[in-house]
């Protein structure tokens, strides 16, 4: 649905973004991380027909977006980040504006506007001037904004910087509830934790270069075969890290107070058989289980941290 | 059987809805609306009553005499208010970045344009529309003519909307929209104050993009006698009179539709251009070329009735001769000629600034191109280089600046003898080679790169040079130092070729100052040398730098950022 095939944005000396390739299937929930200046508003601004590349091809439903961007804006809800409102507006009024700037019908759209106050969760300030809302409201407005045409693809540049820990946590799950709804999108942030739940795959940018990019499992599998297994215990976890430092198969060992964590090289039946091992030793253990590793530990393990 | 339903909705334009909610809530129109009938019921009786009281008028007469009043309210609302909301309300949306909204709806660039063009004022139009109940109680009362009345509001409206296209052109093409209201106002004062100055020298077009002809003009035919006599004094009414144009004399609000129609046009296209994407040219090469004839076309028209036509010259140049000891012909002719180069100039200036493309773009179009398999950039795509078009305009811009000669030559009114043939081709080689360096210098150069050299070459030798002429009256060394400076090379290339004729009788004309007339031959060549080498030198370093670039984007290897 979203393809880059060498990409590259200058600002002046400045290479925002450098050579960069992605593919984005149809209904895939595409994360792009990195730090502040990596180029991720750039790649955004570019795919959205805002800005012209530098060099490169960019595609969306196979349409170039500098040949055709008249056509490829049809199929695309764009909110970028602070996303800002006409604050002399009400909530409704604002929305009115762009359901009939995407010529939907005075009665549809009525329709559609109440479906999405009800989907942000704006339903009590339907009547509101924009200009009061917190921040985190008006980035839910933003949000309706961009579904009300009922785009095929969205491009959600940062939708949650800014906001406060609950109104963070109210974005994820409406993100949440957009990636179960068959949307191909393609999402941006430095905030690590909000992007495992419902992006399939990820991109890593540094200094305008995309140096990973994939589905988050098969990134973590390329990147270690290990698994990375966390054990509880009554006692104070420095025996049980005894224990398990003589063990084959063990490394990374790491143990605080009552929690051991470690790194174990093997497949199902040595995780059973190490478990086995330290309840004959005598540990008594109050949880064993396997840590999910996720996109925090990609970014971590990758390293990306510089800027363009 | 049910008729489908006409969705009425559609028919109203979403961008002036919306300013339309945003600007007309029930405490703007309260507030706003007190302020306006207040100021313009006070406006209506005090002239209405103390005419009426002290005038020894009748009603009829009081009653017209408020029009001129409410007409500068409404003046004051649309033209100044309307055209503040406009620059600012545009800049406001670039500079939160709502513009990006609209730029990715499905309406058309013209639907944006209009929505924006006569929503941001749509305060300024209800306000305006309160001062109406106003105006047809004076014309009730007064029986002022209705036609005179739409005949004035048709060249108001014109002119309302010239004012708000200029704050519309200002905040799309400012990069820092801050800087968008500043741009407006020096674009308001430039176009509305001070170039229809240049109509006491005879360019009357630009005196004709304001109200002022038609509105001390017309309306004041029909007011009463003591009111209109004040109408002299502001210097507008001897303006309302058929305009010269070529060899046609025009009704002034024919000729003010025309003027205005052009710059409408003209700024529309560019709103256009801008809206499809904010990284377009102004104009694209051809839109440029249409432009520049168009300008050429108005200038050329306004001089000719005064070179052909003995009346019309007595009639623009009448008070400089009564000022003066009396102005030979060939002296008015020169004057013109040099407005003329500068009205030409200045144009050609802002239309090579406008369409030559930057490297950037340049390569950028050079890539496109190879990406679709073609060897060079579309000759009409911002990233054609502005060689051709440069050709074109100046090929343009002789037969402008030749016309007038030729057709002085023609009347028997100015010469015995013609200027030398010599000393026009002159004049035409340093035209070219200055239009060539100005165009070669902005392709290979970035923009700031271009103005700094082009004020340190330009500007500071002119300062010099007054310094040098006014201070230590070294003329002759002054003028050499001031030849960088085109309308100081154009001095003396005009000068040159007037003092090769032999004008008729009268008194001795001077065109150049005294003790530079035996030099102006030196001057002249130093010029030519000067801008020749200029020329050839920048438009050989381009064509080195094109060849490397078509070379680099075909190996795919040049980096954008190559310098």
């Amino acid at each position: 649905m979203i393809e880059t095939k060498e990409i590259r944005v200058d600002y002046g000396d400045v290479h925002a973004v450098a050579d960069l390739t992605v593919s984005i299937p149809t209904g895939e929930v595409y994360g792009l991380i990195g730090p502040n200046g990596a180029g991720k508003t750039s790649l955004i601004r570019v795919l959205a027909t805002l800005l012209k590349p530098t060099y490169g091809d960019a595609r969306i439903a196979n349409i170039d977006v500098v040949e055709e961007p008249a056509r490829v804006r049809r199929l695309l809800g764009y909110m970028p980040d602070l996303a800002p409102v006409y604050e002399d507006l009400r909530c409704w009024e604002f929305l009115d504006l762009f359901g009939a700037a995407y010529f939907v019908s005075r009665r549809e759209r009525r329709r559609r506007i109440d479906a999405c106050i009800d989907q942000v969760g704006l339903q009590s300030k339907r009547q509101a001037i924009a200009g009061t809302l917190s921040l985190g409201m008006k980035q839910r407005l933003v949000l309706a904004k961009t579904l009300l045409p009922d785009p095929e693809v969205l491009l959600l540049d940062e939708p949650a910087s800014g906001l406060d820990p609950m109104a963070r946590i109210d974005m994820r799950n409406m993100i949440r509830d957009l990636a179960h709804s068959g949307k191909t999108i393609l999402i941006s942030s430095h905030i690590l934790n909000e992007l495992s739940e419902f992006c399939g795959s990820i991109g890593i940018m540094e200094k305008g270069r995309l140096i990973l990019s994939g589905r988050i499992d098969e990134i973590l599998a390329s990147l270690s075969h290990k698994k990375r297994i966390v054990v509880e215990t009554l006692d104070p976890a420095a025996r049980a890290a005894e224990v398990l430092s003589g063990l084959d198969g063990v490394s990374s060992c790491k143990a605080e107070a009552l929690r051991v964590e470690f790194d174990l090289d093997g497949d199902e039946s040595d995780v059973a058989e190490l478990l086995r091992s330290l309840v004959d030793r005598g540990i008594r253990i109050k949880a064993f289980y396997e840590r999910q590793q996720g996109v925090e530990d990609i970014f971590l393990q990758i390293g990306a941290k510089e800027v363009s | 059987m049910t008729w489908p339903r006409l969705d009425t909705s559609m028919l109203v334009n979403p961008i002036w809805l919306k300013s339309a909610r945003a600007r007309l809530r029930w405490k703007h129109v309260i507030s706003w609306g007190t302020v306006t009938v207040s100021l313009t019921a006070f406006v209506f009786m005090i002239i209405y009553m103390n005419m009426i009281e002290h005038g020894d008028v009748t009603a009829a007469t009081a009653a017209k005499a408020t029009i001129p009043g409410i007409v500068v309210v409404q003046a004051t609302i649309l033209m100044v208010l309307g055209t503040g909301a406009v620059a600012s309300g545009i800049a406001q949306e670039r500079d939160d970045r709502l513009i990006d909204y609209q730029r990715l709806t499905p309406m058309s660039p013209t639907s944006k344009i209009l929505g924006y063009l006569f929503g941001l004022p749509v305060r300024e139009y209800f306000l305006f529309a309160l001062t109406l109940p106003f105006l047809a109680v004076a014309v009730a009362i007064s029986g002022f003519s209705l036609f005179t009345l739409a005949h004035f509001y048709v060249v108001f409206f014109t002119s309302v909307w010239v004012y708000h296209l200029t704050g519309l052109v200002a905040g799309m093409l400012s990069t820092r929209p801050r800087f968008a209201s500043m741009l407006s106002m020096g674009f308001v004062l430039v176009l509305y104050f001070a170039l229809p100055n240049l109509s006491r020298i005879g360019i009357t077009y630009f005196e004709f993009l304001t109200i002022r002809p038609t509105f001390f003009g017309l309306l004041q035919q029909e007011l009463p006698q003591r009111v209109g006599d004040s109408a002299p004094v502001l210097a507008g009414i001897d303006t309302f009179r058929d305009v010269p144009f070529f060899n046609l004399f025009l009704h002034p609000t024919v000729y003010t539709l025309l003027v205005q129609g052009f710059l409408l046009c003209v700024m529309f296209v560019v709103v256009h251009r801008k809206w499809r994407n904010q990284n377009n040219h102004a104009l694209s090469k051809i839109q440029a070329l249409a432009v520049y004839s168009g300008v050429l076309a108005f200038a050329l028209a306004s001089v000719w009735p005064i070179i052909a036509d003995a009346g019309v010259r007595q009639q623009v140049f009448g008070a400089l001769e009564r000022r003066g000891p009396g102005m030979h012909p060939t002296e008015s002719l020169f004057i013109l000629l040099l407005v003329l180069f500068m009205i030409v100039g200045a144009a050609f200036f802002v239309v090579i600034l406008g369409v030559t493309p930057s490297r950037h773009t340049a390569i950028e179009g050079l890539r496109r191109a190879h990406k679709h398999g073609r060897r060079r950039v579309r000759p009409n795509s911002d990233a054609a280089s502005s060689l051709p078009l440069t050709i074109v305009m100046l090929g343009l811009t002789f037969v402008a600046l030749v016309t007038p000669l030729r057709l002085a030559q023609h009347s028997g009114m100015f010469f015995i003898d013609p200027p030398s043939l010599m000393s026009t081709l002159s004049f035409i080689v340093l035209l070219g080679a200055i239009a060539l360096f100005m165009q070669g210098f902005r392709e290979r150069c970035g923009l700031r790169v271009f103005l700094i050299t082009i004020f340190l070459l330009w500007i500071v030798p002119w300062f010099a040079m007054t310094i040098m002429f006014s201070a230590q009256n070294a003329w002759i060394a002054g003028a050499y130092v001031g030849l960088p400076c085109p309308p100081v090379a154009a001095w003396i290339a005009i000068g040159t070729i007037l003092e090769s004729a032999t004008p008729v009788p009268g008194r001795s004309p001077e065109y150049l100052i005294p003790e530079l007339v035996q030099s102006r031959h030196a001057l002249l060549t130093t010029s030519l040398v000067l801008y020749g080498t200029l020329a050839a030198g920048m438009q050989f370093e381009l064509w080195r730098w094109k060849r490397r670039a078509h070379a680099s984007v075909r190996l795919a290897t040049l980096p954008l950022t190559e310098r």
